[in-house]
């Protein structure tokens, strides 16, 4: 089902699905498969390209009617709040972070060694400055396998927190591995198991995405199989 | 050769692309003086495409004042994840003249308007507004790099307006075909122009 909707990613592309009910429905899926998601995203830039490589001079008088007439005509407001628009804190999300220290905090202190200790502090406290970064967003994403991945990125903390929750077991032979992924390269995040503690990574220049694969155990320097999700940040 | 060529004009989309999308965020606040620079950068393709979709300036100029005011009013609805603000645009014209062409034209209007249509891809000699001639050249290129089918499907779709069932009809070709045809190409072509 999944799969059969998943080859109108060219129709739609093309404006050629065959009714508003087809396109909502692709809309949907689209909602719910970061990797279509991101595949349209690509599809739909290729075909503005066909739209201007057909671009011919505009009627003179044109630009004088269309701003007469958005004089006169009122915005809609975003049927959402626009993602890239979050720029403050949201307290659920300072909260979060607080717990995650206390949390993070409070598990380490019962069992770890003192080193273990700050080590896993100096990792609370990388979580928590992502967190609370002014321009920190979250992305969540359900992965292909069940499962899904929240991401919470800031720009100016180079950094990401890679949180996933409920994923599948996996045989002992293999691994969830996390990436970042910009438009030239990937890189390794990190692995994750079931149940794993959140994951910081850093963001280079130009890295906008994070993926997540399975690999063999202990991971691998570049992916292997073919993403579960990406999400792009 | 050509990667050079692609690289140099992959880096001014990019900033093309970036100016776009900041412009786009500054109209959805208001900012007429945003429209109205974002309305000179796109106003060229959005009319342009609708002229080759309808056949006709005068409708076409009638959607591209639609598509641009759609826009005004949208803007707080953008989605950046859609193929970028250019994207977007290009989008709300496509599906408008589509849809006038498809409430104003039969299928057998169409039929003919299709046949008797130029070839697909950018032809020479129009006013060099958007693409300059390097980038016009890249996308005729590219458009070679595809199967003959591949081509056939995205052009009657995206510039005459059939649907892929549609498509599937004129072409006698199974419903499945169609649809790979259309993602393989466009896909294939994506790779080509580096556009993702």
């Amino acid at each position: 089902m999944a799969d059969d909707i998943h080859t109108l990613a060219g129709p739609y592309a093309l404006g050629a699905l065959t009714d508003d009910a087809e396109r909502e429905a692709f809309e949907d899926h689209l909602a719910q498969c970061a990797f279509c998601a991101e595949e349209i995203d690509g599809l739909l830039a290729t075909s503005a390209v066909l739209g201007r490589a057909v671009a011919l001079p505009p009627p003179p008088d044109l630009r004088a009617r269309v701003l007469g007439e958005i004089a006169d005509t009122p915005q809609e407001q975003a049927a959402h709040p626009v993602r890239r628009a979050r720029r403050l804190p949201r307290p659920a999300t300072l909260l979060a972070a607080a717990c995650l220290v206390v949390a993070l905090a409070a598990g380490a202190v019962a069992v770890r060694t003192q080193q273990r200790l700050s080590q896993e502090t100096a990792r609370a406290q990388a979580i928590a400055a992502v967190l609370s970064a002014p321009d920190a967003r979250t992305v969540t994403g359900r992965m292909s396998s069940g499962g899904t991945l929240t991401v919470t990125s800031s720009a100016a903390r180079k950094s990401a927190v890679i949180a996933p929750s409920g994923l599948p077991a996996l045989p002992s032979t293999k691994t969830y591995e996390l990436w970042t992924m910009s438009g030239s390269g990937v890189r390794p995040a990190g692995t994750v198991q079931p149940g794993s503690a959140p994951v910081v990574t850093s963001l280079p220049a130009g890295h906008d995405r994070i993926g997540v694969t399975v690999e063999p155990a202990g991971g691998s320097p570049r992916p292997t199989t073919t993403p579960l999700a990406v999400l792009t940040l | 050769m050509p990667n050079i060529r692609r690289g140099m004009s992959g880096q001014r989309e990019k900033r093309r692309k970036t100016r776009l999308d900041a412009l786009l965020g500054q109209v959805a606040a208001g900012d007429t003086a945003a429209f109205e620079e974002l309305y000179d950068e796109t106003i060229a393709s959005v009319y342009g495409l609708a002229v080759r979709v309808l056949r006709d300036p005068a409708q076409a100029e009638e959607i591209a004042q639609e598509v641009m005011v759609e826009v005004w009013r949208k803007a707080g609805r953008y989605d950046p994840a859609r193929g970028g603000a250019m994207g977007w645009i290009m989008t709300l014209a496509q599906r408008r003249a589509v849809d006038r062409v498809r409430a104003e034209q039969s299928a057998a209007e169409r039929d003919d308007l299709a046949a008797r249509r130029e070839p697909p891809a950018a032809p020479d000699g129009v006013a060099e507004l958007v693409l300059d001639r390097l980038d016009r050249r890249r996308v005729r290129d590219c458009l070679d790099h595809l199967t003959a089918p591949q081509l056939q499907s995205i052009t009657l779709a995206y510039y005459d307006g059939y649907t892929y069932r549609e498509v599937a009809e004129r072409t006698d070709t199974p419903l499945s075909t169609v649809k790979a045809r259309m993602r393989d190409g466009m896909i294939r072509l994506r790779d080509c122009l580096g556009v993702a």
